[in-house]
Formats: C-alpha cells, sequence, structure tokens
C-alpha cells in the first residue's frame, strides 16, 4: 500500500473515505429525527392540553369542543404524515417551528439554551481531561507504590459519585457556606465553574479509565522500554512519548463524553437552576411539547455526528497506520475495543 | 385697605398650597435606598400577559405592569376607584357604569379612554378559551356600550356577581389599544403595554424577567402608600426553581424578597432580619375532589369516613405554613362568603371506622379494609402538593383506607380532567370570590373537576351567581357549603397560604385581595 | 485467589453481599415501619433510635433506605438486561447474518447511541407512564446499542476464526457453532461491560428518579429519596447526603469487582 502518491490519487482517496462517512452523518440525523417524531406522537397524553395547562393553571378548560378549536389553531391536527412532512419541510428551510408551550419560537429557545450548556460542558471537558492527565503523570512517575495506588483510587470515585448529590453539596459548601460562588441561574460569569466542576468528576473518571490503560499499555511497549535504558527520565518519556499515543485510543471516547455530558446537564442544570438544552429536554417532554423535542434531537444529533467524524478524520491525521489504510474497518474495530476495554 | 385683598389672596393661596403639599410630604418620608431589586421567583412565567395566564407566578409580575378598572380592599372586601373614578351598577347587576380618569395614559403615550377599554374587553371575548380566566369573569358578555370619552357600560346577558371583584384583578387589568391588536404568543413573549408603574425591560425564559420604573406614573388606587412614580428604578426577577437555592440566596443577601417560601423553612426566617408576607389562598382548599361515578368513591359512608379521617390539624402541622389555618369548609378561611363547618368535619377517627363498619367494610389481614373481595383502595391524581398527599396516606391507613397517590405532570393532570379518569383529584381553586364553588362542581362549569349528582346543590350553585342581594347570596352559598361537606363531595385537606419572604430592609410588599403581590411601594431601608 | 489478597475486592464483594441480603429480606434489616411517620419525631438528625434520622414526616431514614433498596437495586438490574438482552439478539443477528442486513442494523444502532440515553429514557417513561419499571425499560434501550456492538464484533471476529473455519468445512452446522464457540467466547466481554454498565445504570436509575420519574409516593427509591431531601439541604442534609452516599458506594464496590472481573476472567 502505497501512503505517498500523487495529489490527484489522495484527494480521490480522502473523498472516497469521506463520502461515506458524510452519507452516514446525513442519514443518522434523518432518522434520529424520524423515530423521535414517531416515538412522541405515539405518546399518551394530548399535547395541546398539557400546553395550556402551562399558561392556565387551575383555569385550564377540558371542554372537547374548545380544544378542537385550538388544535386546529397550533396546527396539531391533519394526518401523521402531513405532520410529519410539513415539520421536516420547515426544519430544512431553517425554521424549527414554535414551541406549542411557550409560544416561542424553537430556534431561539435552543440557540439560547445551547452556550450555556456548552460553556458547561465545555470547561467540565477541559476539567475532566487535564485532571485525568496530571493525576496520569503523577501516577506514573512517582516512585512510591503506595502514591500511585492512592492516586489510581480517585477517579472511579468520580464515577461512582451521583451528580445530583455532588452538586447538592457543591452549593451548599461553596456557594452558600462559603460564599465563593454563585448557586444558581447563569447572570454572573463564574457561575459556570460548580456546575463545571460536578460535570469533570464522571467526565474525568470516565477519561481516566480510556487514557491510563493506554498510558499503561504504553509503558510495557518495547519503545518505552529502549528510552528508559536510554537513561531518559521518567517525565520526558511521559512528556514525549506515552502521551502522544495514549491520546488517540483516549480520542475516540470523545463522542461517548459527548453523549454522556448531554445527559448530565439535565440533573445539573435542576440543581443549579440554569436554563440550557437539559432542563429544556426535561420540561419539552414533561409538556409532549414535540416541536422543542425534535429540534433539541436534531441539534444534539448533528453535534454528535460531527463529533464522531471529526474523530474518525483525526485518526488518519495522528496515527499515520491507520491512514494508510483509510480503512473504516479498521477505525471501527478501534472503537469497537475501546468500548470493550472501558 | 388695598393691601387686604392681596394678603388675603396669598394667604388663600397658602392654604391651599398646604393642603395639597400634605401628599407631597408624605411621598418625601417614602424613598428607597436601594435603587434595584431582586426577586427570585420560582418558576418560569411562560407568560408576561397576565390577562392570558393564570399562573401565580406571572400574575405577581404582570401586576405591577397593568392597572385595573377598581381595586378592593383585602381587609374589607370593598371595591373602591382606581383607573375607574366612579362605578354604578344596575339592581340586578347585569349592566355597569364607569367614569374613568381623564389623566392615565399607557407607556406608549396613547390615552385611556372607553374605546380602550371596550377594544380590551371584545379582544378578551374574541380570545376566548387562550384566555380561559378571563373568560370567566366575563360569563355572559353582551358589549360595552360608549357614552364618550371617559364614561361607558359594561353589558351583561345575565346578572354577574363576580364582575367587580375580577374587574380588580390583573387578568382584567387594560392594555394599550397596540396591543389588543396583537395576537396571543406576541402578547405573551413581548409582554403587553400597561398603564402600570412599571414597565417591561426583558424576558429571557428559564432566566430572568426585569421591570423598569414607568416615569411620569400617577394614578395609584386610594389603597396605596403613595403616588407618583414607584420608589425603585428596577425590579428584577430571577428564575430560581431549586427551593434551597432561593432560601440559601435570601440569607447570604443575593436576593431581597423570594416567592414561595417553603414551609419547612418558616422557622429559619422568623428573625428580625427578615419579613414573612403570608396570605391565605382565597377559593377552595386543597382537597381531595371526587368523581361520584367511579365504585367505592360513589359509597357516601367512604367519602365520609375519609372526611372524618383526616386530621387537618395534623397535615396543617406538618405541611402547612405556620400561619395558616386548618381547613374547616369547602372554602378557605379568607374567602369572603366563608362559613366554618368545623363541627361536622371535625376529626373522628372512631366515628369514620364506624362508618366503615356498618357500611360493610371490614379490616383485612394488611390492615386495608376489604367488602365482598373487594378492598377499599382508592387513587387520587395530583399535580403538586405531595406531601400534602403523604401526610393524608398515613392517616387513612390508620382507618383502613388505601389511598394510592399518582403524581402526574400538569398536562396529565388536566387530560385526566377532560377524560374523567379519576378518583379523586388533588388540589385547590384559587379564586378571589365563593363562586370557585360553581366552577368546581356545577355541571355547566367548563372546569368543573368535582362530578356529584346533586339537583339541590346544583340549582344553590347556579342560582348563587345571578342573585344580586347581598345577604340572599350569602345565604345560598351557606347553603352550598353545609351541603358539601355533609355529603361529603369534598374531602378538605390544606387552605395553602402565599408565603413569601424578604430582608427586613425590604418594605411596602402588600397583597391585594386574591393573594398576589403588589409592588407599587416597594423599597429598601439601610 | 490472588484476588482475595486484594483488600478493595475483598471489601467491594463484602458490601455486594450486604446489598443484595439488604434487598431481599428488608424486614430482617429495617427498625421501623417505611411508610409510618410519627409527627412530634420528625426532622431529628441520625440518633440512636433513627439510625438515619427522619424526615419531615417524620418517617425513619435507615428503614426507608432498606426498603428502597429492592426498588433501585431490581430496576437496575432490569436495566441491564434489557440491555443485555436486546443487545445480544440484535447482535448476533447482525453480526451472523452480514451483509446488507448488518449494515441497516448498525446503522440504526448508531442512531440508537446518537439519541442521548437520559432522552430516550425521558421518552419511553412518558409514553409508559412514571414508575420504575419504566425507567428500567428507559435506560435498558439506551445501553442495548453498546451491547448490539460488542456483540457484534465478536460475532464478526469468531466467524472468521480459523477453528470455526475448520468446524465449518467438517460440517459442523452454525446453531452448534453458534452455541458452543460464538457464544461462550462473547461472554467473557459482554459480561464484564454488563457488570460496568449496572453501575451506570443504578446512577441513571436513581438520576432519573430525582428528577421525578420514577416511582410514585411513598415508595422510597433511593434517587426519589435524594430528591425529596433536597428542599431540606440547609436544615436536615442528611436526607439527600445519606442516601446518596449510600448510592456512592454501592456503584463504586459494583465497578472495582466488574473491573476485576474484566480483568481477570
Amino acid at each position: 500500500m502505497s501512503t505517498a502518491g500523487t495529489s490527484p490519487n489522495r484527494a480521490v482517496a480522502v473523498l472516497r473515505y469521506l463520502a461515506p462517512k458524510i452519507v452516514q452523518f446525513v442519514f443518522v440525523i434523518w432518522a434520529t429525527y424520524t423515530v423521535t417524531f414517531l416515538l412522541i406522537h405515539l405518546l399518551p397524553g394530548d399535547p395541546l392540553l398539557a400546553a395550556l395547562s402551562v399558561k392556565g393553571g387551575d383555569a385550564t378548560t377540558t371542554d372537547p369542543a374548545e380544544l378542537e378549536i385550538l388544535r386546529a389553531q397550533y396546527g396539531l391536527d391533519g394526518s401523521l404524515w402531513e405532520q410529519y412532512w410539513g415539520h421536516l419541510a420547515q426544519a430544512l428551510q431553517g425554521d424549527l417551528g414554535v414551541s406549542i408551550a411557550t409560544g416561542q419560537n424553537v430556534g431561539d429557545m435552543i440557540a439560547r439554551a445551547l452556550p450555556n450548556t456548552a460553556a458547561v460542558a465545555i470547561l467540565a471537558l477541559l476539567l475532566g481531561v487535564v485532571s485525568s492527565v496530571i493525576v496520569t503523570y503523577f501516577a506514573y512517575v512517582t516512585r512510591w507504590a503506595w502514591v500511585r495506588n492512592t492516586l489510581l483510587q480517585i477517579p472511579p470515585l468520580g464515577v461512582a459519585i451521583p451528580a445530583f448529590l455532588s452538586g447538592l453539596v457543591l452549593v451548599s459548601v461553596f456557594a452558600f457556606g462559603l460564599d465563593l460562588f454563585p448557586s444558581s441561574g447563569s447572570r454572573s460569569p463564574l457561575s459556570i465553574v460548580l456546575p463545571a466542576v460536578t460535570l469533570a468528576l464522571p467526565v474525568g473518571a470516565i477519561f481516566f479509565q480510556v487514557f491510563s490503560a493506554a498510558v499503561l499499555e504504553a509503558m510495557a511497549s518495547p519503545y518505552v522500554f529502549t528510552a528508559t535504558a536510554k537513561g531518559l527520565s521518567p517525565r520526558t518519556i511521559f512528556l514525549k512519548h506515552v502521551l502522544r499515543n495514549s491520546l488517540l485510543p483516549s480520542i475516540t471516547i470523545l463522542g461517548l463524553l459527548i453523549g454522556y455530558l448531554a445527559g448530565g446537564t439535565a440533573v445539573v442544570e435542576t440543581v443549579f437552576s440554569r436554563d440550557g438544552i437539559g432542563r429544556l429536554t426535561v420540561d419539552a417532554v414533561l409538556s409532549r411539547d414535540s416541536n422543542v423535542i425534535q429540534g433539541i434531537i436534531i441539534v444534539v444529533a448533528l453535534v454528535y455526528s460531527a463529533v464522531n467524524l471529526l474523530v474518525d478524520l483525526s485518526y488518519g491525521v495522528i496515527d499515520p497506520r491507520t491512514r494508510a489504510t483509510l480503512s473504516g474497518r479498521s477505525v471501527a474495530r478501534a472503537k469497537d475495543e475501546a468500548a470493550v476495554e472501558l | 385697605m388695598r393691601w387686604a385683598a392681596p394678603v388675603a389672596a396669598v394667604a388663600a393661596v397658602s392654604v391651599l398650597a398646604a393642603c395639597s403639599s400634605t401628599p407631597a410630604e408624605t411621598d418625601a418620608a417614602l424613598e428607597s435606598s436601594k435603587d434595584t431589586i431582586v426577586f427570585a421567583i420560582k418558576e418560569d412565567p411562560t407568560c408576561l400577559d397576565p390577562q392570558l395566564t393564570s399562573l401565580t407566578t406571572s400574575l405577581n409580575i404582570g401586576r405591577q405592569v397593568v392597572d385595573s378598572l377598581v381595586d378592593q380592599d383585602p381587609e374589607t372586601g370593598e371595591i373602591v376607584p382606581w383607573l375607574a373614578e366612579s362605578f354604578e351598577t344596575n339592581d340586578d347587576l347585569s349592566s355597569f357604569t364607569f367614569t374613568l380618569r381623564d389623566d392615565v395614559t399607557f407607556s406608549d403615550d396613547t390615552p385611556l379612554t372607553s374605546e380602550v377599554v371596550k377594544a380590551n374587553l371584545d379582544s378578551l371575548i374574541a380570545l376566548g378559551r387562550t384566555a380561559p380566566l378571563a373568560s370567566q369573569f366575563l360569563a355572559g358578555y353582551v358589549g360595552t356600550d360608549i357614552v364618550d370619552d371617559l364614561n361607558f357600560t359594561v353589558n351583561f346577558s345575565a346578572p354577574n356577581a363576580p364582575f367587580l371583584q375580577g374587574a380588580s384583578t390583573m387578568t382584567l387589568g387594560l392594555v394599550s389599544l397596540a396591543t389588543t391588536a396583537e395576537t396571543a404568543e406576541v402578547r405573551c413573549t413581548t409582554g403587553p403595554i400597561g398603564s402600570g408603574s412599571f414597565v417591561y425591560d426583558s424576558y429571557t425564559p428559564n432566566d430572568s424577567v426585569v421591570i423598569v420604573k414607568r416615569e411620569g406614573y400617577g394614578w395609584p388606587s386610594e389603597l396605596r402608600e403613595h403616588t407618583g412614580d414607584a420608589l425603585v428604578s428596577t425590579i428584577e426577577f430571577p428564575v430560581i426553581t431549586e427551593n434551597s437555592v432561593r432560601t440559601g440566596g435570601l440569607e447570604s443577601g443575593e436576593f431581597d424578597i423570594i416567592q414561595d417560601l417553603p414551609y419547612i423553612d418558616e422557622a429559619r426566617f422568623t428573625s428580625d432580619d427578615f419579613n414573612l408576607y403570608a396570605k391565605a389562598n382565597t377559593g377552595v382548599p386543597n382537597s381531595l375532589i371526587p368523581n361520584t361515578t367511579r365504585p367505592i368513591v360513589s359509597d357516601d359512608a367512604v367519602r365520609k369516613a375519609m372526611l372524618l379521617g383526616t386530621d387537618r390539624e395534623e397535615i396543617n402541622l406538618l405541611t402547612g405554613s405556620a400561619s395558616g389555618q386548618p381547613a374547616t369548609s369547602a372554602l378557605t378561611s379568607s374567602t369572603s362568603g366563608f362559613t366554618s363547618q368545623a363541627d361536622a368535619m371535625a376529626y373522628d377517627p372512631d366515628a369514620a371506622e364506624e362508618l366503615l363498619d356498618d357500611a360493610g367494610w371490614e379490616l383485612g389481614s394488611d390492615g386495608i379494609r376489604e367488602k365482598d373481595g373487594q378492598k377499599l383502595t382508592v387513587s387520587v391524581t395530583a399535580f403538586y402538593a405531595q406531601d400534602v398527599l403523604e401526610a393524608t396516606q398515613i392517616q387513612l391507613k390508620k382507618i383502613g383506607i388505601d389511598l394510592q397517590i399518582t403524581m402526574v405532570t400538569s398536562g396529565d393532570f388536566f387530560g385526566a380532567v377532560a377524560s374523567g379518569d379519576y378518583d379523586f383529584l388533588a388540589a385547590g381553586l384559587t379564586r378571589s370570590d365563593p363562586d370557585a364553588l360553581r366552577v368546581l362542581f356545577s355541571t355547566a362549569s367548563s372546569a368543573k373537576w368535582g362530578i356529584v349528582d346533586n339537583a339541590e346543590l346544583e340549582s344553590i350553585l347556579v342560582e348563587q351567581a345571578g342573585t344580586a342581594d347581598a345577604d340572599a347570596r350569602q345565604d345560598l352559598i351557606d347553603d352550598a357549603q353545609k351541603i358539601i361537606i355533609d355529603e361529603a363531595y369534598l374531602v378538605p385537606l390544606l387552605e395553602t397560604t402565599q408565603l413569601h419572604a424578604s430582608t427586613s430592609a425590604v418594605q411596602g410588599v402588600t397583597f391585594d385581595s386574591a393573594s398576589r403581590i403588589q409592588l407599587y411601594d416597594v423599597r429598601a431601608s439601610e | 485467589m490472588r484476588l482475595l489478597r486484594q483488600p478493595g475486592i475483598v471489601l467491594s464483594a463484602l458490601v455486594i453481599l450486604l446489598t443484595v441480603a439488604v434487598m431481599l429480606w428488608p424486614t430482617l434489616f429495617a427498625t421501623h415501619d417505611p411508610y409510618e411517620g410519627v409527627a412530634v419525631d420528625r426532622l431529628q438528625g441520625p440518633n440512636g433510635t433513627y439510625l438515619f434520622g427522619t424526615d419531615h414526616l417524620g418517617r425513619d431514614l435507615y428503614s426507608r433506605v432498606v426498603y428502597g433498596a429492592f426498588l433501585s437495586l431490581a430496576s437496575a438490574g432490569t436495566a441491564v438486561l434489557v440491555g443485555v438482552v436486546v443487545g445480544a439478539v440484535v447482535g448476533l443477528l447482525s453480526g451472523f447474518v452480514g451483509g446488507r442486513v448488518d449494515f441497516v442494523i448498525m446503522r440504526f444502532v448508531d442512531v440508537l447511541i446518537a439519541v442521548p440515553s437520559i432522552l430516550l429514557a425521558l421518552i419511553v417513561v412518558a409514553s409508559l407512564g412514571f414508575g420504575p419499571w419504566a425507567v428500567a425499560l428507559g435506560v435498558g434501550l439506551g445501553a442495548a446499542g453498546s451491547f448490539t456492538r460488542i456483540m457484534r464484533s465478536q460475532v464478526v471476529r469468531v466467524r472468521n476464526e480459523e477453528y470455526v473455519e475448520a468446524a465449518r468445512t467438517l460440517g459442523v452446522r452454525w446453531p452448534s457453532i453458534l452455541f458452543s464457540h460464538i457464544l461462550p467466547n462473547s461472554a467473557r466481554p459482554v459480561i464484564a461491560y454488563a457488570a460496568l454498565e449496572l453501575g451506570t445504570a443504578i446512577l441513571a436509575v436513581s438520576a432519573l428518579s430525582f428528577l421525578g420519574f420514577g416511582a410514585q409516593p411513598p415508595e422510597p427509591e433511593w434517587g426519589a429519596l435524594v430528591s425529596a431531601g433536597r428542599d431540606f439541604v440547609s436544615t436536615a442534609w442528611w436526607l439527600s447526603v445519606i442516601p446518596g452516599i449510600v448510592i456512592l458506594v454501592i456503584v463504586l464496590a459494583v465497578n472495582r469487582l466488574a473491573r476485576a472481573i474484566g480483568e481477570n476472567r
């Protein structure tokens, strides 16, 4: 297999590699949208009543004749087929519709909530990854076994602690007790710290498991043996060799982590009274607000698939071996194995 | 003496000036050391237009932005002038004539005229179901006759006893002509243009609402403490859904006022550093509301036993506010027209058990009664106040009744109401008028929750809504309460109290007659 | 038996054994009726009579935690079972049949994994009504995607092994190969992952319970206990913290043992 080739050959190869991935990308998003549409519309419960009761409180009307009039008003009539295509057509033009429960534009709602969630998620990812690398580093270079063993016990704790517990404790201690951080909302920039720390615990722990396993494997490899024989310090070995080779398999779980963050935000946003995608989702499912649910699904599926696409592409960049074959199968195998090792 | 007249004139003018400066002196005494008040609310208001929502949180904010034709003294129930400087009704309460003040303008500088009021009422009727509470106040609306810019008459096809009370609420608060032409969606998301002492500045859903004072405001009702502009320039309402975060924020000083202090935390804020604001909700207390077409629920003995087997004092102790009263009738003690039925519903578990024994319900081995192989199990559907139901469940278990609690979302709750698929509902109905009983039980009501079959009760409830004479109406309402409790068509559990708290520096927070908040006089002192 | 030398593993095993015992025989361990409240004793901190203190209705928290064990853990266990069974069946089918069927199935698995598991669980729960078993189903379906992938990759791997080819040439039929080669070889990674997923499932179930989708009151499911206690964080912290720590300890133990299984079997 020749890796070097003339530019047009390389370009064609890249395209051959990319094309199915992009098709897959589109398919996943469309399928997710369709499956969700079906699920939501098969839900029992009347979305109209749910939406009305949010505003109406104990004065909500339940007279069937009146409800029919309103149903027509909100476009909740028509066959399932009509609703499906109508909504899809709109979505393709960028219009995600109007929320039945709040009357706001769905696109606006998501655009407002997404930065809040993203800020917390990105900070959590950063904190988690950085602290895992640091803990692994010290575990690796230390001479004392007991330090290594103690350090290695910390991350499993991060996975096991329920986010709602850590969130509540953090709020009590750091917001109300020590008054260091705001307890809620998104008015102050500092308000992302406590929620991010809450999420960083499990995220960092999951990342640690994969990363440290990769480091362990690298430690046992022949080139590290050679490097140690050459007299290089553990620190240099770690920073120059082990780190880069361990990051590769760790990147494969980035997609998994995004999925986890998407789920974890619901709890965190509830505890910290923040506006965000998680809260939006919970509220939307509770009020059968189909337009909002589908809007969120599309956005989340987009983000998830985009991340996976980038991860797949970056395989080619980071690992020359995969680049040579540019084979989708080997990449998928690597991902499967990473999932199993977890 | 040539200078006598000028001196007299000067003297006269000085006296007049002295008289008219008295309110100014009162104004001077009231000022706020803080320019911005932070009022943490417990949920997103979802709709900024008080005409179109009945969520208490939205109404509390909307009250500051729209004014009403009349105001109601929360202590005496007396209706007093506000935007209408005088009003009168005909003998059978089917026709109401108002005379407006001549100096009221909306925040878009348009004046308040009869045209505007007519547009308000007409558009509310047109909106119909999207404005459910308003529709109930305007039942039988025929139209508004305009006499001139400041005089008009509102006509109904049948007597409408609760109308004036409704006119004092923010549900019939007046919005500008331009607002009446907007769609309901726009009115909810951008907020109405009102004539109130504040105007909407921003609304970030799930995050906060901000209102700023209206420059040049000058028409508060006589129930307020001052005249002129509001005393603070901004009120922020951050949305804080977590109870512990709201209370923690009050303690730390992050919030000046918080809405809905959980009763459990009341003890923390009774010191001098904080003010507590408690007002019992008017209307029907939080109760078990039956569907008597269902088996077991249809058994009179079961319902009466449930009534006697619930210890309302204990429920109030465990889950209610320290300042609240145990429920003692089908109406709450703060509702006009309330008459205590305490004797008929005093806690008597022995009598309850006797009723059940006599009806053939025998105690089973698991502590639950049964009859003909059927267990005495009933279900209750609710979307809030879970702890009240849990306390009730424990009490009813002691007399052998198995109460199954089904907590659902508000959407599913109304779904159950619509389909009639429930044994009991648990909720309160907050209205300032005893007409709430008709709304709850009458077969013609659009929000009927209590499904009962009693011709006498039905006719009484319909009659009271059209009775102009106050005493006659009171007699009818007394009868209604007696029947409802005697037949156990309701198992009252708790009188819900609106409980809010603020730092001790905050003054001027008052409740209106429907237990919603007035912030016109709010101020902070250092 | 090298395993027994590690204190972490021994401790974890003991915790698991104790938990299973509590799950199956709560009456042995509880000190009070978990549903009865003594009003005058409400909101007490942990003491001699009430080991974990009492809640706002005067109910003993310790007994409620004991009775909640079955609800919380059984639904988590069910979730994993659902995930394994669905994943195994679909993964086997996909890997075995191969070709276009495999391709289509795996694309749907991609979709399943793309939908955030909490959203999937929420939708399932909203359709079937709130309650611990609906939550279990929802969480299980969310996990099924990963199990499918694992099962399928194992099937594909084994199917291409030389000894299987050899068996085929000898005339051994597929069902026999399935049971004597493919399933046993797939068992190891599936069981290892299942053990890990149990910890995740416990957390997911209690999180959904915390958000209000789990068991109805007065059932003392652990997530619901933490949720009910969060109004009292400043005044009666034990109501949220203690059940939360119980969840933490059990998940730790489960994960520790899961890793041991994964490494040693």
